[in-house]
């Protein structure tokens, strides 16, 4: 077990009853055994050093054999680039599409670097300076007037003071005014107390990890002089053809499982066909790299994918015949690529009259999403 | 042991600057360099102050300049600088590869076997002329790019003992494993050493491995070299440093049996060879022109030379400088940051010095918050660079130059400064081949002629030049040299780069126009290909109809410039298809000047499937027609050009077309939306119209309505779209209303003479006047 117990009030609670655990306490194993063989520097206050982090996310077979399962399947260098940003006591920026695995490899490295994800803040359009700073204990302000005591530190605080990773998350959601009480946070490395005419100075190992979308509307973009402050690692979406269809696949039988569907379990030629087309489109390319087409607006997610096919098959188990065939996908897909009624039907059009149509095997789809359109 | 073997690797360097050091310890009295004997006196130049790298040697036979083989260098190639070293210690400096003379011969005479080859097959066994066609052929072509890549060593991984070793180490990338072990070396000592070691155990192990076969003309070289080194030994020169591809260096030790290499040169065939200095450029010698030997970042790799010890800081320094050129925000706070990273991940990788690859993390993650777009700048201008190098203005003329001098004096054609005019008749030969010169020169952007309007003479096959050579083309062609020997190629070499390096489709459009008047199928092939890449992504439905006229004379008049029509259609096929779809979108909410100019492409499309007479995409066009003419939203000039369109395919009749007319032009619809309507049906030839009672009629009534206020704001319309008629049209289309009233009466259609009546009574007041003027009484 770890060294360090996490100093969460409900670690009391029976580990089995919650619903999803923590990374430190769900590769608990995994994280013991690279501090058992981790050798190399450590900056202050790390639980792991750089390379061992490193190995963490990625995966590999340690020294002694004991295999460490990989949290991120991609690129290395990203994990590299996020690892040494931290090191060097930079905050870093998760940035990417949504269903990237942003908030998977933040809490992972707070995980494996701090020995505690929890110092978490979530951003929303409600966050406000307390969440980022302090809050009050009104009933003790009242009675005592202003104290170290009457205070209520946010996760931020607690980071700074025990040289720990805070994790923000959706930074983009928080209102501007907001947002700027990080830098300096993050420049000067310490939150003033004015109330209190003191201040709490981070201590070594604090760092922040921000995530945020990259294709929301109504965001609030950060000003230039936050993000200066932090590093950015742009998280792609999946790589490989294959691993996409995998992921798609694995989800959508735990969908219908969770939803209880009679439809049988989706074709995986079904599946390709919708990964290819969104693929495709996302990358203005056609698979065998011969066609250029455009891409709509709309971000084409993995997460999408898995939803137009989970959409296909109540549709062809409630009113189908439970086998899942191109006209249940069809609207379901439109739906999903054309996001700007204008723009992206020209799009759509344009990909089916070019690429669609001209696919022997795919003139099934072809007329089904005609006909939708 | 008097001489001194030195495996480097081409354009490295960390290699050059180890050399560097060696020869300055070693101080030796003779340099050998892995280079073509052929080009030997040209190293005089290496003097001049005007010789810059980069820069190649180029040898080529003097009757076949095609042929020629390029030997680059640049500031950090390790040959350069020893060649630099030689001379300024006036010490000797010898090429000692196989001869070019030599070697060019020998692969002449293997291409004409096999050309022979091919042509026995083909009487042999017709039916396998297909299936041995292409490749060979093909072969041979790329035959000088072939050369080019044996002669800088590494070729693909498998075949590249530096690769190998990168292999071994657990690189999957040879560059990188490359910059880490000796690229970044701090200490020099003992490198060479371990060079030579690591060479050894790999060609022993290459050939002793079974089906080991040399490269082309290996031994040859070898031979070559050891006999050079030989002959210096016996010149009694004490200490010869010998510069060489890594991988002969275990060859070039072994140096015992001296008769067998003699025997070997003896009986080789030979050929008459030139040789001259020009000016090459760091994107020729980057991966990224498809130039095999290459090496990825130059602009790096210049950058490590000059300044090795602060290189990472200076690199970053520079891109950020470079982004602020640009409008991209990079403050130096951002530079430190940068920095800090990259040395944290070179510590997190275990390198000792930060490397390319993690100050390009480490600049994605600061300096472009995650944004590869300037990057991919930085790649450009920085990594490759715009170099471009410079040689002696007294340096042997290149064989770009004197194709052109043959060329010229071919077709008599005689460069002077005067301006001199130039008919040219395309339908003789002479006369064709030199409008082709012209305009090929003109690509390259070398203006000796101007086209100028035919005038008088009627017909597409004559063309009007005014001639004007001036001194500075010499400049030009110079640095044309790169892109080839010869007017052709290296006109179709300048037209694929400048076809690679714009998205923009106008500028296609206009290079592919350029590139047909040239007559070059190579360019052809590559800037087609362009064409259907950026017309994917292009947004803009003008664009692609103008892109389509120039296309369909390519598809039409396909025989004369031997482009394949097959790979054509489905090009245009495709621009088609998108036209189609984006068209309509394209036509509502415009105002009237890009009405005009939607008519102009859609003229232009019209006219181009008039041109290919694809049945299938006419029929496809003329339904796109039909429901432009219906569709409100559109302008009113695409609503008449439609209808009008639709009138000359004969897809409306006279009743539809009064209709139609009656609407558009009736009371209720607003004049000035009515006035565009009329322009663009009036678009084109009178003749057409000029018959049709009803659209005259509706005009009439129309005119009549009007208020007056709104007759004098329309008028300059209206008389703007009867302008482009010619004289007699509108003589006809006014006799034509004048005579409305009448036709209108006249069911049957026959004519009513019109009588001229006369007032005889104001008649006879002038009758006086005219007496006395004539001198008659009355």
């Amino acid at each position: 077990m770890a060294k360090s117990k996490p100093e969460t009030a409900v670690a009391s609670q029976n580990a089995s009853a919650v619903l999803r655990r923590h990374a430190e306490h769900e590769f608990a194993e995994e994280l013991a055994a690279l501090r058992l063989i981790d050798k190399r520097p450590k900056p202050p206050n790390w639980e792991l050093s750089p390379w061992a982090v490193k190995i963490y996310l990625t995966g590999g077979k340690l020294e002694n054999g004991f295999d460490v399962t990989p949290k991120y399947i991609g690129n290395d260098r990203l994990i590299e680039i996020a690892v040494a940003t931290l090191a060097t006591d930079r905050a870093l920026l998760l940035y990417g599409l949504p269903g990237t695995a942003k908030s998977w490899v933040s809490e992972h490295l707070a995980a494996a670097i701090s020995g505690n994800s929890s110092l978490l803040i979530q951003g929303t359009a409600g966050t406000d300076e307390s969440a980022l700073r302090y809050g009050w204990n009104y009933a003790r302000l009242l009675a005592e007037g202003p104290s170290l005591d009457a205070m209520v530190p946010s996760p931020m605080m607690r980071a700074m003071r025990d040289g720990k990773l805070a994790r923000v998350e959706e930074l983009t959601r928080i209102a501007s005014d907001v947002q700027d009480s990080l830098i300096t946070i993050l420049s000067e490395k310490t939150l003033p107390i004015p109330e209190l005419n003191t201040e709490v100075q981070a201590n070594k190992g604090f760092s922040v990890i921000a995530t945020a979308n990259n294709r929301d509307k109504g965001v609030n973009e950060l000003s230039s002089a936050l993000l200066r402050r932090f590093n950015t690692v742009v998280l792609p979406v999946p790589d490989k053809f294959d691993d996409e269809v995998e992921i798609v696949e694995r989800r959508v039988s735990q969908l219908g499982r969770a939803l209880e569907l009679p439809a049988e379990k989706p074709a995986l030629d079904e599946i390709r066909r919708v990964v290819t087309i969104f693929r495709e489109l996302r990358d203005g390319l056609t698979i065998d790299g011969k066609t250029k087409i455009k891409s709509p607006s709309g971000t084409l997610s993995t997460a999408e994918a898995i939803s137009v096919m989970a959409g296909g098959m109540s549709i062809a188990a409630y009113f189908g015949d439970g086998v899942l065939t191109a006209a249940d996908i069809a609207a379901g897909m439109t739906g999903a690529i054309v996001k700007d009624p204008v723009q992206d039907k020209v799009v759509w059009l344009e990909y089916l009259q070019t690429v669609v149509k001209e696919r022997d095997t795919w003139k099934d789809l072809y007329r089904a999403c005609r006909e939708v359109l | 042991m008097a001489v001194h073997l030195f495996g480097i690797r081409h354009h490295g360097p960390g290699c050059a600057r180890s050399l560097l050091s060696a020869l300055e310890t070693l101080e030796p009295d003779a340099i050998l360099i892995e280079g073509p004997p052929d080009a030997e006196q040209l190293l005089t130049f290496l003097a001049s102050q005007e010789l810059v790298p980069p820069v190649a040697l180029l040898v080529y036979p003097t009757d076949d300049p095609q042929r020629g083989v390029f030997y680059p260098f640049a500031i950090f190639s390790p040959e350069w600088q020893a060649l630099q070293y030689g001379t300024k210690r006036s010490i000797p400096v010898r090429f000692m590869d196989l001869p070019l003379r030599n070697r060019l011969a020998m692969e002449k005479t293997r291409v004409d076997a096999l050309a022979k080859a091919i042509e026995e097959a083909k009487n042999a066994t017709p039916e396998a002329v297909e299936i041995i066609d292409d490749k060979p052929l093909d072969e041979a072509v790329s035959d000088e790019t072939k050369l080019e890549e044996e002669l800088t060593e590494d070729v693909a991984l498998d075949d590249d003992p530096l690769g190998m070793l990168a292999m071994a180490a657990g690189y999957s990338d040879r560059e990188l494993w490359w910059e880490h072990q000796i690229e970044q070396r701090i200490d020099p000592a003992g490198l060479f050493e371990g060079i030579a070691e690591a060479m050894t155990e790999l060609r022993a192990a290459r050939e002793s491995a079974s089906g080991y076969r040399a490269r082309d003309f290996e031994p040859e070289r070898e031979a070559a070299m050891r006999e050079t080194i030989r002959k210096a030994e016996r010149e009694g020169f004490g200490r010869i440093a010998v510069v060489c591809g890594a991988w002969h260096v275990p060859a070039l030790a072994k140096r015992e049996r001296s008769t067998s290499d003699a025997n070997l040169l003896k009986s080789l065939h030979k050929e008459k060879v030139d040789a001259t200095w020009t000016p090459w450029t760091y994107s020729r010698l980057s991966y990224q022109s498809g130039y095999g030997a290459g090496v990825r970042s130059p602009g790096w790799y210049e950058h490590l030379w000059k300044t090795p010890r602060t290189a990472a800081l200076r690199w970053v320094a520079t891109a950020a400088r470079l982004m602020r050129e640009e409008d991209i925000d990079a403050s130096s706070a951002t530079v430190i940051e940068a920095v800090r990273l990259g040395e944290a991940l070179a510590a997190m990788r275990g390198l000792p010095l930060v490397g390319h690859a993690e100050l390009n993390d480490a600049m994605l993650a600061t300096l472009c918050n995650g944004n590869p777009a300037p990057l991919r700048l930085i790649r450009e201008r920085l990594e490759i660079g715009e170099r471009l190098g410079t040689v002696p203005s007294d340096a042997p003329s290149v064989p770009l130059q004197r194709d052109l001098e043959a060329l010229q004096k071919s077709l008599r054609l005689k460069p002077t400064t005067e301006i001199k005019p130039l008919d040219l008749d395309l339908r003789n030969e002479t006369d064709r081949n030199r409008s082709r010169l012209l305009h090929r020169l003109r690509l390259m952007q070398i203006l000796w002629g101007e086209p100028t309007e035919t005038r008088g003479k009627s017909g597409s096959f004559h063309e009007l030049w005014q001639l004007k050579w001036q001194v500075e083309f010499v400049v030009r062609l110079i640095e044309m040299s790169v892109w080839g020997t010869t007017v052709e190629r290296a006109a179709s070499g300048f037209a694929i780069d400048r076809a690679e390096k714009t998205n923009e489709l106008p500028a296609l459009t206009s290079l592919l126009a350029e590139v047909l008047v040239a007559d070059l199928p190579l360019a052809l092939e590559h800037i087609l290909a362009r064409l259907q890449a950026v017309a994917a992504v292009s947004a803009d439905v003008r664009h692609l109809a103008n892109a389509l006229p120039p296309l369909a004379r390519v598809a039409r008049y396909s025989d004369v410039r031997k482009v394949d029509t097959e790979r054509l259609r489905p090009i245009i096929s495709g621009f088609f298809e998108r036209i189609v779809v984006g068209l309509p979108l394209a036509c509502r909410s415009i105002d009237e000047d890009a009405a005009f100019e939607i008519a102009s492409s859609i003229d232009n499309v019209q006219q181009s499937l008039e041109l290919l007479e694809f049945d299938v995409l006419h029929e496809e066009w003329l339904s796109l027609l039909a429901s432009l003419m219906d569709d409100d939203a559109a302008h009113a000039l695409i609503r008449g050009l439609a209808c009008r369109q639709l009138l000359e395919a004969s897809k409306i009749d006279d009743d539809e077309l009064h209709r139609r007319t009656r609407l558009e032009l009736s009371p209720v619809s607003p004049p000035l939306q009515a006035t565009s309507w009329l322009q663009g049906m009036l678009r084109g030839s009178g003749l057409l119209v000029v018959h049709r009672d009803a659209l005259w009629q509706a005009l009439d009534r129309w005119l009549v309505e009007l208020s007056a206020e709104t007759f004098d704001e329309i008028l300059p319309l209206v008389r703007r779209a009867f302008a482009n008629f010619t004289q007699p049209e509108r003589r006809t289309m006014g006799e034509k209303v004048k005579n409305l009233k009448a036709s209108e009466q006249s069911s049957a259609g026959k004519r009513v003479a019109v009588e001229t009546r006369v007032d005889m009574d104001r008649a006879a007041r002038v009758l006086p006047i005219l007496a006395r003027i004539l001198g008659v009484a009355r």
